[in-house]
């Protein structure tokens, strides 16, 4: 691997003590967050009651059809947009983000949390050069200009930009889209978040890119001991990536567990349905779709969201709003969840 | 840009600018075609007698062929000789070197405070974009430029002026102050000679006129700067910006502002040739020497020569503060290189 | 795929007519006050506009005089109701011409390829950084000072902008499918611009020339008040400021009443286009 090693230079990795709990302590920790904007007709939720928790160095995806509230998940965990009003509990390490006043808050956007976004074209400022920007991240948090130049050269050649010095002087549409998202990359992690969310980090790139872009994340997580949450619609990617996957629809998280079981054995019907839907080299079958189309904001059936779509629906779906449970390893929010035989519907 | 591109640009761009000022003639020229009456006795004056009449249409060359004419007019104006007022009998060039430095410290005046008042309540706008901030401010400028000109400086002359006596009411110095000329220009002039009495005098007489030119400027400043304020703070790179952690006044600036210069640039441009145009109203009602008042007399006198003379003055003025702006663009604007080196390059 | 279909499932989109702001109601409305004082304004007039009669010169508002009178003892009401016709009409006729004129250029140069195209967009630029008082100054002094001066004048210096806005919309539809079809029917071109292309561009055209009234207003008036347009006695309004200046600490409503009316029909104008933009474009933000 080229250039110096980021690690070295000034990550603390927390090493535990012999005899310490080896359970890590989450690093983010959100419960029952509630995300609302205003509207014509009054507040309507996007987001309503949503638990995820993040362990450093672990990479947890996120998924859901658009419109399931994921990407506003996102900007409400760095409080980025002033009309949403949020509630819930939002910890980072152990900090309270949403009892924060807003200098606080500033101060950890960037430097704590990292925000990736999806479309490198837009993410980046056509008219100001790549250097600028990505030394922009380390400046608001005072950190001197010629450090930030130093920190800044380094990441962007860590993440594989060649010629990087000279490359700093340029703007975004020299760039090609896939150079573009490295530096984007760049831009999230150059102040060495302990957090990095990366919303859709690759639905704009062509495949063989997107697969460099991730193997970049992977490896970068590994080196800085980061949490990661990566949001995406795209279940075969994440596959391959996450530790955790958390499914989410209709503003509600629905299952959340390990990748390997929920790919194996899917608790809730939409997850099933989800996987059922996406192509795999390893089963045969045809393609099933979901049947009917995803619940909009300002429409959520009453009850279980998902339950005009559920083929297992019966009559209590229809009133109660079901609460997350564990069911082996997964927590799942169900009335009537797939179980395995053996397994006791608690 | 390539220091050849540069060069190939700049070639393409005076390339531009000759066509344009042979344009602004060549619109002048069918404009004095399009009198009505014979042009030579326009020009010898209504007293003339026809042998005196004759005289001048040979001098003037107006018995030769339309094209022979053009021809000569434009070899006149390449000698500078932009014809003669019939009232004054002095060449309009000579009238107008004397005359415009008293237009181009009113429109420069006018100007800064256009610009130092409507950028920020643009940009304040754009900040408190669907809120009633927002709002207030638009129908703001819409009102500002509803208010004619003319009728604007009346009253304002009267209430400030008159009933207030706050400012001057008319003219450009106070009798017995007295400026040595050396640039023409009063303010520059009376610095120039380290009068402060006589330059805070040049002022006084300067600042009510400015302000009336520049009210219905701003109604457009505001106008422009809001919109392309709200589609620049609409974009993604916002977002990141905020993410990275910069504070709401970097976002407006570095985000926001600066990604506006382009449409802002072409709008000021624009307006400085309306400015002169404003410039005939106010200077009338002020009466204040210059431009403005120089023409409106001239129409008043039926002095067809001096008139298009000006018309083909501020074409020119118009024309190179174009190039200006164009350049401007070209060194704030990336993609304005981009563009300009695709097309050098073509 | 369901998350692929459903990252592309469009929400039904429901028209509705969104309420008309009270603002923008008073803004039509007023625009239908002036337009029909326009046509009727000479005829509300309860004085002879006209009719001198110096012993009742300079009175303030009265019973007998509402707003006044002027330095000549003419009845200023009466001056401002004839004067509509003049200042309103004089706008929408100038902003009419250059419309017209404006849309004619544009489809010559949608036709004729792109060397006509470059040239005709050239020289519109170039009259269009001329400003229009300067232009109009020219024009008006070139056929000798009167209302018909400054409206051709302004039609000379006002249809590049139209010409400008048409040909960018014509431009926009002549690529569109449906005008692609029928020249694959094998339309002619002036068949394709009078039936596909022209009904189809000028949206923007309409709301600009709403935008302009306001702005035609304005200049025209100035034009008058140095002297360039209406001449008096000539009921106009921005004649009459004019002549109202030099009473303006004595007898203020001479210059006060007709500067107010201009004042008032640019601002309809503007706020109805404005209006009208926003309901055609609702995310133009543009100004």
């Amino acid at each position: 691997m080229k250039g110096p090693d980021i690690v070295s230079l000034n990550v603390e990795v927390p090493v535990p003590a012999p005899g310490e709990d080896l359970t890590p302590r989450p690093l983010l920790e959100v419960s029952g967050l509630t995300v609302s904007y205003p509207s014509a007709t009054g507040p309507v939720e996007i987001v309503s009651g949503f638990d995820l928790t993040v362990a450093r160095g672990e990479r947890v995806a996120l998924v859901g059809e658009s419109g399931s509230g994921k990407s506003v998940t996102a900007r409400a965990l760095l409080r980025l947009d002033h009309r949403a009003s949020v509630s819930g509990q939002v910890r980072l390490d152990g900090t309270d983000l949403l009892a924060l006043d807003d200098r606080e808050m500033r101060a950890q956007r960037g430097r704590r949390i990292g925000l990736m976004l999806q479309d490198p074209m837009t993410t980046l400022n056509p008219v100001r050069s790549i250097g600028s920007q990505v030394m922009e991240s380390l400046r608001v948090h005072g950190v001197g200009k010629t450090e930030a130049r130093k920190r800044a050269v380094e990441t962007l050649d860590r993440l594989g930009i060649p010629d990087a010095e000279r490359r700093m002087r340029a703007y975004p549409h020299e760039f090609s889209g896939g150079m573009r998202q490295r530096v984007c990359l760049a831009m999230a992690i150059v102040a060495h978040p302990d957090l990095l969310i990366a919303d859709e980090p690759t639905t704009a790139l062509d495949v063989r890119v997107q697969e460099q872009v991730l193997s970049l994340i992977d490896s970068l997580v590994t080196e800085l001991g980061m949490g990661v949450v990566l949001i995406t619609h795209d279940l075969g990617l994440v596959a391959g990536f996450a530790d955790r996957v958390a499914v989410m629809y209709a503003g509600r998280g629905v299952e959340c567990g390990p990748v390997g079981e929920l790919y194996r054995s899917p608790r809730h019907p939409y997850t099933s349905g989800l996987l059922a839907s996406v192509p795999r080299v390893d089963r045969d079958g045809a393609l099933a779709p979901i049947a009917g189309s995803p619940a909009q904001p300002t429409s959520r059936p009453g009850g279980c969201a998902f339950h005009p779509r559920c083929a297992r629906a019966e009559a209590d779906c229809t009133e109660d709003r079901p609460d997350p449970r564990r069911i082996g390893t997964a927590d799942v929010a169900c009335h009537h969840p797939l179980v395995l035989a053996g397994e006791g519907n608690r | 840009m390539a220091p050849s591109l540069l060069a190939r640009y700049l070639a393409r761009r005076l390339a531009l600018l000759v066509t344009t000022l042979w344009g602004v003639v060549t619109i002048v020229f069918l404009l004095i075609k399009a009198i009505p009456g014979d042009e030579a006795q326009a020009a010898a004056g209504v007293t003339a007698t026809p042998e005196q009449v004759e005289v001048v249409r040979q001098r003037l060359g107006l018995d030769e062929s339309v094209l022979q004419q053009y021809v000569n007019y434009l070899g006149r104006l390449l000698h500078g000789d932009l014809g003669t007022s019939i009232f004054t009998f002095q060449p309009v060039l000579g009238d107008l070197q004397q005359l415009i430095p008293y237009t181009v410290e009113l429109v420069g005046l006018a100007m800064v405070i256009n610009l130092t008042c409507g950028v920020p309540l643009g940009v304040w706008a754009a900040a408190r974009h669907r809120t009633r901030t927002d709002n207030s401010v638009r129908l703001a400028a819409i009102f500002c430029g509803a208010l004619p000109t003319f009728w604007l400086a009346m009253i304002a002359q009267t209430l400030i002026g008159r009933k207030l006596g706050l400012v001057p009411i008319s003219g450009v110095s106070t009798l017995g102050v007295e400026t040595p000329r050396r640039t023409g220009f009063l303010t520059i002039d009376s610095l120039l000679a380290g009068d402060l009495t006589a330059f805070s005098d040049a002022l006084a007489h300067l600042v009510l006129p400015a302000a009336v030119l520049a009210i219905p400027f701003m109604s457009f400043v505001i106008r422009v700067v809001r919109g392309s304020m709200i589609t620049a703070l609409e974009a993604d790179h916002v977002t990141a910006a905020r993410a990275k952690g910069a504070r709401e006044r970097t976002v407006l600036l570095q985000h926001g502002l600066r990604n506006a210069i382009a449409p802002v640039s072409t709008l000021v441009g624009l307006q400085v040739g309306w400015m002169m145009g404003g410039a005939v109203m106010v200077e009338t009602v002020f009466s204040r020497p210059g431009f403005g008042s120089y023409l409106t007399q001239a129409v008043a006198q039926q002095d067809t020569f001096a008139v298009i003379g000006m018309v083909l003055v501020v074409g020119v003025i118009v024309t190179f503060v174009g190039l200006a702006v164009d350049l401007v663009q070209l060194a704030a604007d990336p993609r304005v290189r981009l563009l300009e080196t695709r097309r050098a390059s073509a | 795929m369901t998350t692929a279909a459903a990252a592309h499932a469009v929400p039904r989109v429901r028209r509705t007519r969104r309420r008309v702001p009270w603002l923008d109601r008073i803004a039509y409305g007023t625009v239908v006050v002036l337009l029909a004082l326009a046509v009727l304004g000479p005829l509300l007039t309860p004085h002879d506009p006209y009719s001198v009669d110096l012993a009742k010169a300079l009175q303030a508002p009265s019973g007998e005089h509402l707003l006044g009178t002027d330095g000549l003892g003419r009845d200023v009401l009466s001056r401002a109701l004839a004067g509509a016709r003049a200042s309103i009409l004089g706008a929408l006729m100038a902003v009419a011409g250059a419309a017209l004129i404006g849309i004619l250029v544009a489809s010559i140069a949608t036709i004729g390829g792109r060397w006509v195209d470059d040239i005709v967009m050239r020289f519109c630029d170039i009259t269009l950084s001329l400003p229009v008082m300067v232009m109009a100054l020219g024009v008006a002094v070139a056929l000798g000072p009167s209302l018909r001066s400054a409206v051709i004048a302004m039609v000379v210096a006002w249809w590049p902008g139209f010409a400008r806005i048409a040909r960018a919309e014509m431009r926009t539809v002549i690529t569109s499918p449906y005008v692609e079809a029928a020249r694959v029917l094998g339309a002619s071109r002036w068949r394709l611009m009078l039936r596909h292309v022209l009904p189809n561009s000028l949206d923007g055209v309409y709301v600009q020339a709403t935008l302009e009234i306001g702005g035609a207003t304005l200049i025209m008036a100035g034009l008058s008040f140095v002297g360039a347009g209406a001449q008096p006695p000539s009921a106009e309004w921005g004649a009459m400021v004019e002549t109202g200046s030099r009473y303006l600490t004595s007898a203020w409503w001479i210059s006060v009443v007709p500067g107010l009316l201009i004042t008032i029909t640019a601002l309809a104008f503007a706020l109805s286009g404005d209006s009208l933009r926003n309901r055609n474009h609702p995310d133009a933000t543009l100004a």
